[in-house]
């Protein structure tokens, strides 16, 4: 456990000393809500404001790309090659990569959370149920991290997994509706976008927002919980300490 | 074997149907150095591996002061230091940083910590870099930093694989000095390596091999004595065509003689003393001789003997 949590902490070091992942998780999301909040402005009510619908989906975009800052935490070459040597330290191989689960998973969510308050602060975005919020978005965080690390596992090479992984969480957020509404496209987009796991953070958490409604909340905690009981596992089963040579 | 730190025996290992290591035995006793001598590809690297936990294995047993080593794996990585190929270092931090988290990881805390941290930059020659980032080191610096994150736990066994790769001459002899003085203070050290000289240097035992198996083993003395049993004399000569080759056959321990263009290679057994012979039949031959060698055993000839390739090849 204390290897686990030493090597998390250098982990978390690495992640804050990179200008590239800080700037990916804090101000590209910002850059983000701005642009495309600015430009669908017109195409919103008074309401539930531009602001406010991308304010939620993107940060929830935002979340499910933290996979790409575990990837790069476990796999990335200046990491790679001293995870060797922490392979030939005593304990347990696991923590190599929970560790990079735990330091992306606090990287990122201080990330996000910077964002969510700072976007809250300059464009009053609205926002109500706040625990079950963190709730639902620290779970959502945990899974990404988790998903990332688990591509790395399968597929042995951040380039691979990250590919991969990009295209995945595109799909998700286009189905989700994430980039922009999908439900006007008609009933059949509508059924299909239920099948991204991103709608269902979306409506989890505009349920909870404007109708005080924490069923969906419900459904998608059990959901999360499950999935990142499954990525753990299939790290678990597919990590391999070899991989960690160079 | 009883008193071996490491003893290894008929270790076998696949990958993809094709042996890489084939039924290998050897022990490695406290106090020596013991250099693993061969080729790329030869399979050094693969049993450090399995050593060390990182690769398991088709067959065979390990074990660590007589104890099977899976048995005991958290204990023995404990006691164990291990400078790999690559330079396993974090290059965002410095040198001391570096270092002391590499060292922590084996339970080390607080002033023994910082104590053990000084110790083994100062051993390499660093303690004056320590806080410099190790992106602004050199090639060096790096691999003697490589080396310091191993040994700062101050380790019983220390396994070092192909430790100067890509080095300067004087960085590597910064490292094999080191070496010898960490043996001096008692560490028991395992080097693989494919460069003779450094066997040559450093070793108290050596272990040879080839495409996964050990052709010999020995000190390097006896390796060259059992091995090679012969000398070669080299002329280069300035004949005048009298020079009758057969004629070498008479002289005691004379095994082989050939002569290309102006060289003349005379192969004879080692213990016979008889230069002053040849020298003197090449002279009543009327040939000038204007260069003269003696190629004696080397590693590198004991390699080439065995294995009938170059190690470099």
């Amino acid at each position: 456990m204390r290897n686990l949590y030493l090597i998390s902490k250098e982990d978390l070091k690495n992640l804050v000393k990179n200008p590239m992942w800080l700037f990916y998780g804090t101000v590209f999301p910002i850059l983000l809500v701005v642009i495309l909040g600015f430009l669908g402005k017109e195409s919103y009510g008074g309401d539930v404001t531009a602001y406010d619908y991308y304010g939620i989906t993107l940060i929830i975009y935002a979340i499910l790309t933290s996979g790409m800052t575990s990837a790069n935490a476990f796999m990335e070459v200046a990491i790679r090659k001293p995870n060797m040597r922490i392979i030939y330290a005593p304990g347990d191989a696991k923590a190599i990569y929970l560790s990079k689960i735990f330091s992306s998973f606090v990287f990122s969510s201080g990330c996000h959370l910077f964002d969510m308050i700072l976007l809250c602060s300059i464009y009053h975005i609205h926002v109500s149920a706040i625990p079950q919020i963190m709730i639902l978005f620290g779970l959502t965080e945990l899974f990404s991290v988790g998903l990332g690390v688990m591509f790395c596992c399968i597929f042995k090479t951040e380039a691979m997994a990250n590919q991969i992984l990009s295209i995945v969480i595109n799909l998700f957020a286009i189905l989700g509706g994430l980039l922009f509404p999908i439900d006007g496209y008609g009933k059949i987009a509508r059924t299909i976008s239920y099948l991204s796991p991103a709608k269902w953070l979306v409506k989890a958490t505009f349920a909870m927002i404007y109708d005080n409604n924490f069923r969906w909340f419900y459904y998608a905690v059990i959901g999360l919980i499950l999935a990142t009981a499954a990525v753990f596992i299939v790290c678990d089963k597919t990590f391999r300490k070899e991989d960690c040579i160079c | 074997m009883m008193n071996a730190i490491i003893a290894v025996n008929s270790l076998e290992k696949s990958f993809g149907g094709k042996k890489v290591v084939k039924e290998i035995s050897f022990d490695v006793k406290p106090g020596e150095i013991l250099c693993l001598l061969g080729p790329n590809g030869a399979g050094k690297s693969t049993i450090i591996n399995i050593l060390c936990g990182i690769l398991g294995y088709d067959a065979g047993e390990m074990s660590y002061k007589g104890k099977n080593i899976n048995a005991c794996m958290n204990n023995f990585k404990k006691h164990l230091g291990v400078v790999p190929q690559d330079l396993a270092i974090y290059e965002e931090l410095s040198a001391a940083q570096n270092v002391s988290f590499f060292a922590s990881l084996y339970g080390l805390k607080g002033k023994e910590l910082a104590e053990k941290v000084t110790r083994a930059l100062d051993f390499v020659g660093l303690l004056e870099k320590g806080k410099d980032k190790v992106k602004t080191f050199s090639g060096g610096m790096k691999r003697r930093l490589n080396i310091a994150c191993a040994i700062a736990h101050e380790p019983e066994l220390l396994i070092m694989d192909e430790p100067t790769v890509g080095i300067d001459p004087q960085s590597r002899n910064h490292i094999l000095n080191s070496i010898k003085k960490l043996s001096q203070h008692g560490m028991t050290i395992l080097y693989t390596t494919h460069y003779m000289e450094e066997v040559e240097e450093i070793s108290t035992r050596i272990l040879i091999m080839d495409s996964g198996t050990v052709i010999a083993e020995g000190t390097k003395e006896s390796l060259k004595k059992d091995v090679f049993d012969e000398r070669q004399f080299i002329m280069e000569i300035e004949e005048d065509n009298n020079l009758n080759i057969d004629e070498f056959y008479n002289i005691e321990g004379i095994k082989k003689v050939e002569k290309k263009e102006q060289l003349l290679t005379i192969t004879t057994l080692k213990n016979i003393e008889n230069l002053d012979k040849i020298i003197a039949l090449v002279i009543t031959s009327k040939s000038k001789i204007i260069n003269l060698f003696c190629r004696t055993a080397s590693l590198e000839n004991v390699f080439l003997r065995l294995t009938g390739k170059s190690l470099r090849e």
